[in-house]
């Protein structure tokens, strides 16, 4: 129910109309989360429960294999895994963006960012409850620091950033190919092992740079060095922001060219 | 002031499903008429809609008639903004109001409360507005203490009420009505009729496809007869009905 004028709104104007809907987009994000967990007794505590388990079976079989001290590893996987089921989940979710929003998309004329603002935000949440162990984590193993909690917030900024255009990037392509889920899950699959969440960058010796050219491992790394109390180097920074001006360029290019033809495709 | 003004708009559907090429096959004797056919970049498409050019300003009431995949849903999607055209322009006026499905979207695990503000926004009724219209819905769609319960308790004639009850509590500028949209019996109850009347009646602009001709002549004055994706007749809806009639014996 709104003026609608095709072919005079632009791209940009979606993004600013999609943002002011705030109302809308925190609505949806947050009913998804609710979706997910009314079923289970526990509700929201089964995500800590489930993140609680993991990391501390892992983390107690993985510093043995490792031959590295609880002390140092519980914290540091604690971290790495929280923060690459966000990335993950982002990743694979924003693939469905706008299939999961046909019922409104076809019935109702509304700025598509609407949707992949939800995507961002439902992942947020969920982001943030797991967040929570990794940081309980971090301050029983005495890595906590006060003074990092700046760069903390930066990191998060960061991951906050790259689902905003991974949303939009990917949910017009998921909506093109749908066969690019199998395609997404493999290649996270593997990032998973190849990227240092479980073991350590330094174990990889003169091959650093298999780490050093992972742009998943300067993600995690602006989250994980300041949680652990130390700091992310700066190539770290200078990567992530190239890698994530990159992005938005590139999602808001793909985004102008095919935001009409988004509806044809579901 | 309300307007619908459309110009050469032509509306292609990409065939992504199929396998191209043996389509490709089956079509590939051309037909003057066909609605497929191939883009510049020759992938399949389908005329949705052919050459489009409309002018509807306050007061009109267009009944839109025609057989199935004529294009009415599809003319009704351009007019509510949601399919942009593949070519021509579209500039609507006022705020537009489409009723073209019963589902709605529902969110099932929230409750009937919530999904009255959901909804609401969703259609772009402003915020200070919404309070007001809560209090009418929950007392039109008679749910009593249901509405604080989740959506997927209710049963299936709860949910017709309540979606009802929250896609007629809009009050648009040009509505936009699709036939299948209440064709449900037990939506048109003594009170959802009374309110269906009063929401047409209300709207500057009236666009209504249906196959039913009384119903038409109930809430038009002026018809529109589509054809595989084409204007075929527009104007006095008396003459293009008959029009329309004289087509299908024609084609029988």
């Amino acid at each position: 129910m709104k003026l609608i004028k095709s072919g005079h709104s632009s791209a940009a104007n979606d993004m600013v109309v999609g943002i002011m809907d705030w109302r809308l987009w925190l609505r949806l994000g947050w009913y998804d989360v609710v979706a997910r967990y009314r079923r289970s007794w526990v509700g929201p505590f089964w995500m800590l429960a489930t993140t609680v388990i993991f990391v501390v079976s892992l983390g107690a079989v993985y510093s043995i294999l490792f031959k590295m001290s609880l002390r140092d590893y519980m914290p540091y996987v604690a971290i790495g895994t929280v923060t690459w089921s966000y990335i993950s989940a982002v990743t694979s979710e924003s693939l469905q963006t706008f299939v999961e929003a046909e019922v409104y998309i076809r019935q109702v004329h509304r700025s598509p960012i609407i949707y992949t603002l939800r995507v961002v935000w439902r992942n947020l949440i969920i982001f943030g409850n797991q967040l929570i162990v990794a940081f309980l984590v971090a301050v029983v193993f005495g890595k906590f620091s006060l003074a990092h909690m700046p760069l903390v917030a930066i990191g998060l900024m960061f991951l906050f950033l790259q689902a905003v255009w991974i949303s939009i990037f990917l949910g017009i392509l998921g909506t093109r190919f749908r066969d690019l889920t199998q395609v997404v899950q493999n290649i996270m699959q593997v990032s998973f092992f190849v990227t240092p969440i479980l073991w350590m960058p330094t174990s990889l010796g003169d091959n650093s740079w298999i780490a050093t050219i992972n742009p998943f491992y300067h993600l995690i790394q602006l989250l994980r060095a300041p949680m652990l109390g130390q700091n992310p180097e700066v190539f770290s920074y200078v990567f992530a922001s190239c890698f994530t001006l990159a992005g938005f360029v590139a999602a808001y290019f793909f985004y102008s060219k095919f935001r009409n033809r988004i509806v044809y495709w579901l | 002031m309300s307007s619908i003004v459309m110009e050469n708009v032509f509306i292609d559907f990409p065939i992504l499903q199929q396998d191209q090429r043996s389509l490709k096959r089956i079509l590939s004797a051309p037909l003057a008429t066909s609605r497929f056919r191939l883009d510049d970049r020759s992938k399949m498409i389908v005329r949705g809609l052919r050459d489009i050019n409309l002018n509807l300003k306050d007061g009109d009431r267009v009944g839109v008639i025609g057989l199935n995949g004529a294009g009415k849903s599809t003319l009704m999607r351009v007019m509510a903004g949601i399919y942009p055209p593949t070519s021509g322009s579209v500039e609507v006026k006022g705020r537009v109001g489409a009723l073209l499905t019963v589902g709605l979207g529902l969110r099932d695990d929230v409750s009937g409360y919530k999904n009255i503000d959901f909804c609401l926004l969703l259609f772009g009724v402003s915020v200070d507005e919404i309070p007001e219209k809560r209090e009418e819905i929950v007392e039109f769609a008679e749910l009593g203490d249901f509405i604080h319960l989740h959506v997927g308790a209710y049963s299936t004639g709860m949910r017709t009420r309540l979606a009802f009850a929250i896609a007629t509590a809009i009050d648009p500028e040009i509505l936009v009505l699709d036939e299948v949209f209440g064709a449900g019996d037990a939506t048109f109850l003594k009170k959802a009729h009374d309110r269906m009347h009063d929401l047409i009646h209300k709207a500057r602009i009236f666009v209504f496809a249906s196959h039913a001709p009384g119903l038409l002549e109930q809430f038009c004055d002026k018809g529109l007869f589509l054809d595989g994706g084409a204007i075929k007749a527009f104007g006095d809806l008396r003459e293009v009905t008959e029009a329309y009639e004289e087509a299908i014996r024609d084609r029988t």
